[in-house]
């Protein structure tokens, strides 16, 4: 019998940017895995490289040397639309930002990922069912701008959550919130972790709601330094 | 720092923003430079044709139909040394190849034979190697090319022979020949610097000129020593300006002529009686004035009448004269000579009766009758001077019986044989046989052509040389027509008044411009969002809104006036590119001229000045737009807020707006369905009401689609759909934008009139009649079987040669070509106006006539629109000032005008036959003619016509292709507004793509977050393609569907000919330039990772 490989590894992986007069490495020589269905929380001092961690293992950037796993494919050997795939039917993002666009009710906005590829049957009832979950039910047909900051937020996470994905990141989700909504997203995300049984990701600067996820890690040095 | 280091670290910094504005602004320069430099060239290639074809030739006095003696210039050049002068014969007539030339028989119907002398070439820049000498010619380029012969071959002229009277007259000569033929050797074709082009028409077109010795040409027309052109300046290059004063020429030849240089002579008899003759038997009107101003002057008429009677006593054709009767004849009572005292018994108080020819203007004889009291009889020996003082009317006093006589006036031949009328012209002539008052004779026997053959003096009035100094001392010479004419001023007049091509191109040019200008717009207006945050940074610092506004302005002007430079240099290949394309494909759009480039630098220069006007305009503009937000909201740069939609009262505004303009569009096209006519204008209002309408209908869809609820099945296109409300005003303002012009393009260019439509009813442009007939030579009712066929009838028309005033000319016409129409049998037939309305119409050319004023309506409506520019009507109609013939002036009042855009008579002045021939007498006969035929047999009946009157020089053509051969030039317009306009749009599109990529700029972060959930890049790619063509491709369908029911009732009316491949091919370039343009956006500005934005946060 096979042994079931983590939902993401990282080996070795480094990443640097361009940089005067020497380029500038963010990540260096980082090993990690996480299982499918386990939450974790990222903190670190701004700068330090969290979002580009999160991007790394979001496939939405690429190391600059290293590999890294997603359910034991290695995405360093697939094609742009493969990580797509992989973005959209396995992956969700939380920005701190909601990134919610401005033209579309908050049920369309969530339902945005499904349309990537052949909608599923019960895509609109799930979308439905997860704004509801989300306490904005009656906001079905509002547009973002109509919506208050935690309430976009919220969307943002229905939308993430549009596709089932296996793994849910989460880059500064309260961030841009004050401390009740904070406090209220952060709630909902332990909550739908475990409904949902994903993996989570989360990036933050609080404490408070680093403690909520579990184990917490420590991104110091370039390297993942877990927390106790 | 100071403000101009900001603005040129600016500068610097948003270099590719000022490309962007350098570009922009040298695309607009080159349009507008482009346009002016078209308009300069064909303004200079009509100037540099003008002066051609006058040479060195700076005034001419021109003389139809009589001549003067060609010593008038050696006297002239005598008087005033400045003065270059030659005389010339100048005859038309017709240029054939001989009968036994190989290949078609050719043959130029408007020939322009030209008399010389070597003086003539004086006047040539370039003097031609060899001058022709007896039975030579030198031709020009153009006969040359139309007959299609070269020095060494030989060439058949047949001129119109001349008639000391005119043929109209009732005593002149007519069974003679008409026409005398000449065959001449070509020794060279000259070329335009040579005077090849000679001519003193204000037209572009190159005459057909043959240019022969003028003493052979006068032998050769029995015209000794006469000649009929006289031309006048300076031949010397360097002469000084003042010589080209008129007043100077004007001068001297009033100083320097005398009477029988315009064939008026004296003749003394033993009694000491003298005698004023003119060989043109009548004597001027003018000279008749002067003359009479002179103690003891007599005025005699010398008349053929039809028949003397008394009773049943009567005797035929006997000649009459009034005005030399004993001074104690009575008014209306005749002296009457011994032979007919005899021959009718009659004496003293006995009643006589006198039939006579009455000649109509029609050229039709009624015959009149006049009775007399018989005051005196007079005994052969007192009358027997008047053999010798009766004028010589040839054709009658030149031959030896009456049956041989040959005049104009209807003759009986059996009484022409009557014996004792023949024993009388043997034993005495011409002497009268009844004489009556002056006064009363005129009344009677006075035509148009002239009411005096002879002047007498008695011997105690002075010897003839007093008389002679006398006369010549009252008569006034420009009366005579003994002026001259500035015609190189004129010549340059009718260039400089000549339709402002400039204007025109830049007409034409006006989608193209705009565009450009829209696009220049679109670039500095994005640039300037890119630099929100720095407005709002100044204006949070503190500069006043002014200084702002100042800085960005004087930050673009540099780069707008530096992108004047490449502009004007693109202008100048612009319009180089224009002209090789109205040579190639649009040669009628400038009549067939070919045009050269010609550039001013004022004209670049203006170019660039309007260029840079309209360039700081839209700078202004932008700039002002750009700075009116708050400076958190320029700070904070977000553009790209979601509009909110329109109410659902505004929504409903937006609906009934729609509505009612489609409601108005049928509307409107129903009452263009039951009127029937003229309604091209008409539905292309209903076109714009129908373009208003879709608009309309496209504004509350979008407003619609910002409020909607949400779709109930999402799917990728409604979203797409959506997309399109997410910056609702620009998505209206492209639709708007590229659906007028596409509408205004295709509408405009589609509405070709369809001219065989109803060409056979009366009431349009051909008057119902099949062809339209020119002679070179006169055709007189009498003398030719045109107006014999049992096949068709004729309409004949008079025609007095002028300017051609129509869509052919592209310079003014100074003095218009007039017709001669008879309004009665033109309203009669209900030709060229609607039925009812023909009789009214028709009245306008005989209404108030009065001596010197004279009703005219002009040819058609574009004649009197761009041809003359100028206004018609019975009351505020404008006036032409026209020399008639003896230098009297007449003044036509444009009365009206043919109601019809094109017609048969474009570039000509329509009077009645009865003012024509008062205003020029000696235009004999008819040289155009209507002929009316079935339709159908038009072109057949043409070439008959061309075949069987080839000796008259006929030209005839099926009406409708004259029409269209007009209609030819605004085909030609509208197939180049169709491409410049096509052009425009395609530049259109390229500001479309601006916008296409300012959307995916602005939406940069969405396209990320759509690339972070998933949506592969092909299809990220894919999704805007179709979005943005879609916003592009709506104005183009809304302008098409626009256009096609704005053309769809004219086409199934076949009121207009649309052709719709072209019209295809402009709306798939049209469609695949926006598209492509749309791909290319979209492809260079989406990034190879979408996502990566989002990591920028």
């Amino acid at each position: 019998m096979s042994e079931t490989p983590p939902l993401i590894e990282l080996r070795k992986v480094a990443k640097e940017y361009p940089g005067a007069p020497a380029p500038l490495c963010v990540l260096k020589d980082l090993d990690f895995h996480l299982e499918a269905g386990t939450c974790i929380a990222v903190v670190g001092p701004s700068g330090c490289g969290k979002s580009t961690l999160l991007n790394l293992m979001g496939a939405l950037d690429r190391p600059t040397s290293g590999d890294i796993f997603f359910a034991g494919r290695n995405m360093a050997v697939l094609s742009e639309n493969e990580l797509a795939r992989i973005r959209n039917r396995d992956i969700g993002f939380v920005f701190q930002l909601h990134h919610l666009l401005p033209q579309y009710t908050a049920l369309e906005n969530v339902l945005i990922p499904v349309l990537a590829s052949h909608a599923a049957a019960d895509a609109h009832g799930r979308a439905v069912a997860l704004l509801a979950r989300m306490g904005l039910a009656d906001k079905a047909d509002a547009r973002p701008g109509q919506l208050s900051g935690g309430e976009r937020q919220r969307v943002a996470v229905a939308r993430a959550l549009i596709n089932r994905p296996r793994l849910l990141l989460a880059d500064e989700p309260t961030g841009s919130l004050n401390e009740a909504a904070a406090q209220q997203l952060a709630d909902l995300l332990c909550e739908l972790q475990r409904e949902e049984g994903m993996a989570v990701v989360i990036v933050t600067h609080a404490p408070a709601i680093a403690a909520r996820f579990g184990k917490i890690f420590e991104l110091h040095g370039g390297r993942l330094v877990p927390q106790d | 720092m100071t403000m101009l280091r900001m603005i040129t670290r600016s500068i610097v910094h948003y270099r590719r923003m000022h490309l962007g504005l350098v570009c922009g602004a040298a695309l607009a320069c080159a349009i507008l430079a482009g346009a002016l430099v078209v308009g300069d060239s064909v303004d200079r290639t009509l100037r540099d044709i003008a002066l051609a074809r006058l040479g060195r030739v700076e005034h001419a006095m021109e003389w139809r139909n009589r001549y003067f003696s060609q010593t008038l210039a050696e006297r002239l050049q005598r008087e005033e040394p400045h003065i270059t002068a030659s005389a010339v014969l100048a005859l038309r007539g017709v240029a054939a190849l001989p009968p036994e030339a190989a290949g078609a028989r050719r043959q130029r119907n408007r020939a322009q034979v030209l008399g010389v002398d070597p003086g003539f070439w004086r006047f040539a820049p370039d003097v031609p190697p060899r001058v022709p000498g007896i039975q030579e010619a030198a031709i020009n380029h153009t006969t040359a090319e139309v007959l299609g012969i070269a020095p060494g071959d030989d060439l058949i002229l047949r001129l119109e022979k001349y008639h000391w009277m005119p043929l109209d007259a009732p005593m002149s000569q007519r069974t003679d020949q008409y026409t005398v033929v000449l065959r001449v050797t070509v020794i060279s074709v000259l070329s335009d610097a040579q005077l090849g082009r000679f001519s003193l028409a204000a037209n572009q077109a190159p005459p057909c000129n043959v240019f022969v010795d003028r003493t052979w040409l006068q032998e050769a027309m029995e015209l000794d020593a006469l000649a009929n052109l006289l031309i006048a300046g300076s031949a010397a290059s360097d002469a000084p300006e003042t010589v080209r004063n008129p007043h100077l020429f004007s001068q001297a030849l009033k100083r320097v002529w005398n009477l029988e240089d315009i064939g008026i002579h004296f003749k003394t008899y033993e009694s000491g009686l003298v005698q004023i003759a003119s060989s043109r038997i009548y004597l001027d009107e003018e000279i008749v004035r002067a003359a009479r101003q002179l103690p003891a002057a007599i005025p005699t008429l010398t008349y053929l009448v039809n028949g003397i009677k008394k009773g049943d006593r009567s005797t035929p054709y006997s000649f009459v004269t009034a005005g030399p009767v004993p001074l104690d004849t009575p008014e209306g009572t005749a002296v009457i000579n011994q032979w007919l005292a005899e021959t009718l018994e009659a004496g003293p108080g006995d009643q006589l009766t006198v039939d006579y020819w009455h000649l109509l203007p029609s050229n039709v004889f009624v015959e009149k009758t006049h009775a007399f009291t018989v005051h005196r009889v007079l005994s052969m020996e007192d009358m027997a001077i008047e053999r010798d003082l009766a004028p010589l009317f040839p054709g009658l006093s030149d031959v030896d019986t009456c049956r041989d006589w040959d005049i104009g006036m209807p003759l009986d031949e059996e009484r022409l044989t009557d014996v004792a009328n023949e024993a009388y012209w043997n034993a005495y002539g011409q002497t009268p046989k009844l004489m009556t008052t002056y006064e009363t004779g005129r009344a009677l026997w006075g035509t148009r052509f002239g009411s005096v053959t002879g002047l007498r003096f008695p011997s105690e009035a002075g010897d003839a040389a007093t008389l002679r100094a006398r006369l010549r001392a009252e008569v006034k010479s420009e009366a005579l027509g003994l002026v001259f004419s500035p015609v190189r001023a004129q010549a340059l007049a009718g260039v400089d008044k000549a339709m402002n091509f400039g204007g025109l191109f830049l007409g034409l040019s006006f989608f193209l411009i705009a565009s450009s200008l829209i696009l220049l717009g679109l670039l500095f207006v994005y640039g300037l969002q890119q630099r929100a945050a720095e407005m709002g940074l100044l204006k949070a610092l503190g500069y006043p809104l002014a200084r702002i506004r100042a800085l960005f302005l004087l930050e673009a002007l540099p780069t707008a006036l530096l992108g004047l430079i490449p502009g004007v240099l693109a202008g100048v290949t612009y319009a180089h590119l224009l002209l090789l394309g109205l040579a190639w494909r649009w040669p009628a759009a400038l009549a067939g001229t070919p045009v050269t480039l010609h550039v001013r630098p004022a004209t670049l220069l203006l170019g660039g000045t309007a260029a840079f006007i309209c360039v700081f305009a839209v700078v202004l503009a932008a700039a002002w737009r750009g700075t009116r937000h708050t400076a958190r909201t320029l700070i904070s740069m977000d553009f790209s807020a979601l509009d909110a939609g329109v109410s659902p009262r505004r929504r409903a505004g937006l609906l009934i707006a729609a509505t009612t303009a489609l409601a108005l569009a049928l509307l409107v096209a129903a009452a263009g369905f039951v009127q029937g006519d003229n309604v091209l204008g008409l539905f292309f209002v209903v076109g714009a009401f129908f373009l208003l309408s879709g608009l309309g209908y496209y504004a509350a869809f979008l407003g619609y689609l910002a409020r909607r609820k949400s779709f109930k099945r999402p799917r990728r296109w409604k979203l797409i759909l959506t997309n399109l409300a997410r910056r609702r005003g620009r998505s209206l303002g492209i639709a708007a934008t590229s659906a007028a012009g596409c509408f205004l393009v295709l509408s405009v260019s589609a509405m070709r009139e369809n001219l065989a439509l109803h060409a056979d009813r009366r009431d349009s442009g051909t008057g119902g009649f099949a062809v339209y007939a020119e002679t070179a030579l006169p055709v007189t009712r009498d003398n030719d079987r045109l107006f014999q066929s049992p096949d068709f009838s004729v309409v004949p028309l008079r025609v007095r040669d002028g300017d051609d005033a129509g869509c052919l000319n592209l310079n003014r016409a100074q003095a218009p070509r007039i017709i001669g129409v008879d309004p009665v049998a033109m309203a009669a037939l209900r030709a060229f106006c609607p039925p009812e309305e023909a009789d009214a119409f028709w009245a306008l050319l005989e209404a108030n006539p009065s001596a010197d004023r004279v009703p005219a309506v002009v040819g058609d409506i574009d004649t009197a629109l761009w041809g003359l520019g100028m206004k018609t009507g019975p009351i505020t109609g404008d006036e032409l000032a026209y020399a008639g013939e003896s230098g009297r002036e007449f003044v036509l009042k444009l009365v009206g005008r043919l109601p019809l855009r094109l017609s048969v008579f474009q570039g000509a002045i329509l009077v009645s036959e009865q003012a024509f021939t008062r205003m020029f007498p000696s235009e004999s006969g008819y040289r155009a003619f209507l002929v009316d035929a079935p339709m159908v047999q038009a072109r057949a009946l043409a070439d008959r016509l061309n075949r069987d009157h080839e000796r008259l020089g006929m030209d005839a053509a099926p009406t409708l292709e004259r029409l269209e051969s007009f209609y030819a030039v605004e085909r030609a317009y509208l197939a180049l507004f169709l491409v410049l306009g096509g052009m425009g749009l395609a530049l259109g599109a390229g500001g479309a793509a601006v916008v296409v990529l300012r959307n995916l700029f602005e939406r940069r972060a969405e396209t990320a977050l759509l690339h972070a959930v998933g949506y592969e890049r092909n299809l990220l790619r894919r999704l805007h393609f179709v979005e943005n063509s879609l916003l592009v491709g709506i104005g183009i369908l809304l302008g098409a569907a626009a256009a096609a029911a704005a053309i769809f009732p004219l086409v199934i009316a076949s009121r207009t000919i649309v052709d719709f491949s072209t019209l295809a091919l402009l709306l798939i370039a049209l469609f695949a330039a926006q598209v492509t343009l749309v791909a290319a956006a979209v492809t260079g500005a989406l990034p190879r990772a979408p996502a990566a934005a989002l990591r920028t946060e």
